[in-house]
């Protein structure tokens, strides 16, 4: 491309000002709307923004709650196409702002109406597994509190935890999770490396919403 | 670290543990990088107080969080504290601490 070459047509982009005008925001809300990644953008030689149209119907879509996945990035085989309807209840379990941060997105795009609860701790997770009683709990194991293996082996003695679907997500090696192996049998593990790949498509599948996905298991 | 060289691992990061979904990548990474200092703090404080779980578990959390940021050199330093804190060995977590401290500055 040289340098007076936009990426793409008049017809596909809109500047700040018209996305702002169309959507009912600020030109900063814009801006930071492109930030965040939820609009896609460029620049021009000038250093005025550009808002792909495409992105912007997309977000349009979402807002008026018809889907809102970014169909220009390559998805996994196995994921969910659109965000599917569900008023599941998941819990997680996971101390990892990081990780918190990357499951409540990850299903927030797959899911629409799923009710994710989180809990930072063990001990508050074990009493928040007892409340909710949710259809999945999601797992860590390397928890302040009570660790993700005990937690486990502690809900298993309760009645209402046999309606309840288990994923472990860890990044731990395997040989780091031989410590916990006895409370790991037949239970789903994803590795956190894995879970955009694999969280969503398994997760689908324990609430009866996919067909069959890969479910890698500590069996 | 060059920029190109930081441009090409997160294309590998993104490609690796994204799939492509550049949004997911880019907010990840914002937040990766609000809550390092944060989880800094952690480590420092664990450290001082010695509790060698504490500086486990956010090392652990930080090594995690590297590895799918592509950040593959810190994130072995991260795992070298991780392992270090899970013997109980915490001189040398501290010596490996100062090491992911200023790498985790640098990303800012």
């Amino acid at each position: 491309m040289t340098s007076g070459e936009t990426p793409f047509s008049d017809a596909e982009y809109l500047t700040t000002y018209q996305v702002a005008n169309l959507i009912g925001v600020t030109v900063r809300s814009v801006q930071l709307m492109v930030n965040r990644g939820e609009l896609r953008g460029w620049r021009t030689p000038g250093g005025h923004r550009r808002i792909h149209k495409d992105s912007l119907d997309r977000w349009m879509a979402f807002r008026r709650g018809t889907g809102g996945i970014d169909r220009s990035a390559p998805t996994p085989v196995a994921s969910l196409q659109t965000p599917v309807r569900t008023s599941k209840t998941v819990l997680l379990i996971e101390d990892s702002v990081y990780f918190q941060n990357l499951v409540t997105s990850l299903l927030s795009d797959s899911f629409d109406g799923l009710n994710l609860q989180m809990a930072s701790d063990g001990v508050v997770g074990l009493a928040m597994a007892g409340q909710l009683q949710p259809d999945v709990l999601i797992v860590d194991i390397l928890l302040p509190g009570i660790d993700g293996a005990t937690l486990i082996t502690s809900l298993r003695s309760h009645a209402f935890f046999a309606r309840t679907q288990l994923i472990v997500l860890t990044s731990l090696t395997a040989q780091q999770l031989e410590q916990y192996r006895f409370a790991l049998k037949g239970v789903a593990v994803v590795h956190k490396p894995q879970m955009v790949a694999e969280l969503p498509p398994l997760l689908g599948h324990m609430l009866g919403l996919t067909t069959a996905a890969a479910s890698p298991s500590a069996s | 670290m060059s920029d190109a060289l930081e441009a090409t691992q997160k294309e590998i990061a993104l490609a690796k543990f994204f799939h492509g979904n550049r949004a997911l990548y880019d907010a990840f990474r914002a937040g990766c990088l609000t809550q390092f200092p944060l989880d800094a703090r952690m480590v420092e404080q664990g450290l001082r107080a010695g509790d060698a779980g504490l500086v486990r578990r956010v090392a652990h959390n930080i090594k995690s969080a590297l590895t799918m940021l592509g950040q593959d050199a810190l994130a072995t330093v991260a795992l070298q504290l991780e392992l270090a804190a899970q013997h109980n060995l915490l001189a040398e977590a501290a010596t490996a601490w100062p090491v992911l401290a200023e790498g985790l500055d640098s990303l800012s």
